[in-house]
């Protein structure tokens, strides 16, 4: 599998650390570049181009975070944040941009209803992202 | 920032902290803006017309000719705007890069009017419709002002809440709507087209020539929609082709639509019961004649085989039942939609002109919470709700909201117009991704001749509503003192003059804990 750049999507909750974790160790062999996104989502009675401070510090602390873990991983990755409506279109429209090979992303086990549910975002990429996608999701608590 | 990021036309780095690159995600395509803004104006058909026919009575289809020909010239002028500026601001966006700051709120000022009629107007017919399923909804101003004002209660709060909204939902709708109001034309125009009846309703029911020239102002609140196209090219990919494109296709489908729906109601009633009976349900009053011309047994007669008539007999059975459920139900789903896209369209304008030092930023303050401008939302609600208060008194409600729209749209309209004449006297050198056609030189200026006859007709049609609808005039300059009151108030706090440009691009928003 051609693996030259992976593009991490992190949200945030605890599963991003393995996310993290995973496109580092998938990355080392083929040295594949490491690009760590997350979306900010601007509601539609914003601009989209709306400064929210609050948003962009937490958007900074997980970055950051997602830094810190390449960093103890001995890795390098390329962070970016970005503002858009929905997750999933901007992760996808910017895997495109970027022409990764590998979307991947982490999420924690939860239910709706009873029922399993993977959320609005995950499903969207799996249904329109043009490469491959890679989901590892945390154990179940 | 990454050594091969380039910057797209129109892209903005609206914050550069540590993180390296904060680029806006654009998603919508030509069929995601055109299916918002049509939301926005095909809502309108389902009571501009009952509206200018309450005025113009017989010359409807003359006053909605006239009002589409300025319309086209505006599409126009926005389409240039907008491939020039795709930013949330629309007309004030215009007027700020063209004219000045003072007038770039002037006309933001205007444009928030006239969002919040629209958002009061829509509401206002929702239960016209639903009369229907209940008829109190529509014949007592009391349950019927109750209702509406009970529908822009309940979007206040969700919007304060901030619900997802599906474009994909949107699309479905718009085309959903078209496919209704297209099949309702070609029912009309074989069921019920008449030449002879048609031409008698236009000329018997000749108003005066006052009633004429005011019925062209009301026939501009056919066109809304135009800001909303604006207003999302930011989150569009290549908005300087795709933002013109979507205007033009919004305009030709608009006044096809307008055309056949304006002749399906004269072939259906007399201008007299439009204005009267259905002037808040234009549409269902169509439906209603409609379904009562639908009389299978005689329709059946033009198929000679006996298994073609049973079909088209049940067919049109079904048809009769069902078309004026169907135009109840999806009438009351797009006005709630357009109610809705009114509300965040101001909420959105508002921090646009609060992110310019136009409006105190208060005004868009964000909640901690639920990420929303939820100042903006309760207090433009909140005068939705009261412009809705007269019609627990009395039907004329209807006919004085559809002024107030005409004075705020046509005075941002004609700021539009003006702004564009002004860009390209001021600043010619300025790229112009959609550039108008048709251009008179002046001074080796070149203005674009649709900019000048729409900013005269939008302009006479603003003096007409200010010299013959007292009650536009006075709530109208009334919402522009308090305005231009609170601009020179904050612009003195803020030791800004008038003219000092505000824009900053960006700044805390959010309520401090």
């Amino acid at each position: 599998m051609k693996l030259e750049r992976i593009l991490v999507a992190v949200s945030g909750k605890d599963a991003d650390t393995e996310a993290v974790k995973l496109a580092c160790d998938l990355a080392k062999k083929p040295k594949a570049k490491i690009y760590v996104v997350y979306v900010i989502e601007v509601k539609r009675s914003l601009p989209l181009d709306a400064v929210i401070e609050s948003e962009i510090a937490k958007a900074e602390k997980i970055l950051a975070h997602a830094e810190d873990i390449a960093s103890d991983k001995d890795y390098e990755v390329e962070t970016d944040l970005i503002q858009g409506r929905d997750a999933g279109p901007a992760i996808v429209d910017e895997a495109m941009e970027k022409e990764v090979d590998l979307i991947l992303m982490g999420f924690t086990y939860k239910k709706r209803f009873g029922v399993f549910n993977l959320g609005r975002v995950i499903p969207y990429v799996l249904e329109e992202a043009p490469c491959r996608v890679l989901l590892c999701r945390e154990p179940i608590p | 920032m990454h050594n091969d990021w380039q910057p797209k036309l129109g892209d903005k780095l609206v914050h550069s902290p540590r993180v390296k690159l904060h680029p806006l995600r654009r998603v919508l395509g030509i069929p995601g803006l055109f299916s918002t803004a049509y939301g926005d104006v095909g809502s309108s058909i389902y009571y501009a017309l009952g509206l200018v026919a309450l005025i113009a009575l017989g010359a409807t289809p003359v006053a909605l000719g006239i009002a589409g020909i300025l319309f086209v010239f505006t599409a126009l002028t926005y389409a240039e705007g907008t491939a020039m500026f795709p930013e949330a601001g629309g007309s004030a966006s215009f007027a700020r890069h063209g004219l000045s700051d003072l007038m770039g709120f002037i006309s933001g000022w205007a444009l928030m009017f006239g969002y919040i009629v629209t958002i009061s107007i829509s509401a206002y017919t929702i239960p016209s419709y639903l009369g229907y399923f209940w008829e109190p909804l529509k014949t007592s101003p009391v349950v019927h002002t109750a209702a509406a004002m009970g529908i822009v209660f309940i979007l206040m709060t969700i919007n304060v809440i901030g619900v997802r909204e599906s474009s994909r939902l949107n699309l479905s709708l718009a085309l959903l709507d078209i496919g209704t109001q297209i099949l309702i034309i070609v029912l009309a125009l074989l069921i019920l087209f008449n030449p002879v009846i048609f031409w008698e309703r236009i000329t018997g029911y000749w108003p005066s020539t006052p009633n004429l020239i005011f019925g062209v102002a009301i026939a501009a609140i056919a066109f809304t929609g135009l800001e909303t196209v604006s207003q999302m090219a930011e989150e569009t990919k290549r908005p300087q082709v795709k933002a013109p494109r979507a205007l033009i296709l919004m305009t030709i489908v608009v006044l096809v639509i307008f055309a056949g729906i304006s002749v399906s109601a004269f072939s259906a009633m007399t201008p007299a019961e439009l204005g009267s009976n259905w002037a808040t349900d234009p549409v269902a009053g169509i439906a209603h004649n409609l379904s009562a011309a639908i009389v299978p047994g005689d329709l059946i007669k033009g198929f000679s085989e006996p298994a073609h008539q049973v079909i088209a007999a049940y067919v049109l059975e079904g048809l009769r039942n069902v078309l004026p459920i169907i135009v109840a139900l999806l009438a009351a789903t797009i006005l709630f939609i357009a109610t809705n896209a009114g509300l965040l369209g101001i909420s959105r304008l508002a921090f646009s002109l609060g992110r310019f030092q136009l409006i105190p930023a208060e005004l868009s303050r964000v909640h901690n919470r639920f990420k929303t401008p939820y100042i903006a939302i309760a207090v433009f609600g909140l005068i939705a709700l009261v412009l809705q208060i007269p019609g627990f008194f009395g039907p004329d409600v209807f006919a004085n909201l559809g002024g107030l729209y005409a004075f705020g749209s046509m005075l941002s309209f004609a700021l539009a117009h003006l702004s564009i004449l002004g860009l390209r006297i001021r600043k010619p050198e300025l790229t112009r991704p959609f550039k108008l056609g048709w251009n008179l030189k002046i001074n080796n200026r070149e203005l674009p001749l649709t900019a000048i006859l729409g900013l005269l007709g939008t302009s006479v049609i603003w003096v007409v509503v200010v010299i013959m609808q007292p009650y536009s005039r006075w709530v109208g300059f009334g919402w522009l003192f308090i305005g231009l009151g609170i601009f020179f108030l904050f612009r003195r706090m803020k030791r800004m003059s008038a003219d000092q440009s505000g824009a900053s691009g960006g700044g805390t928003t959010e309520r401090k804990k």
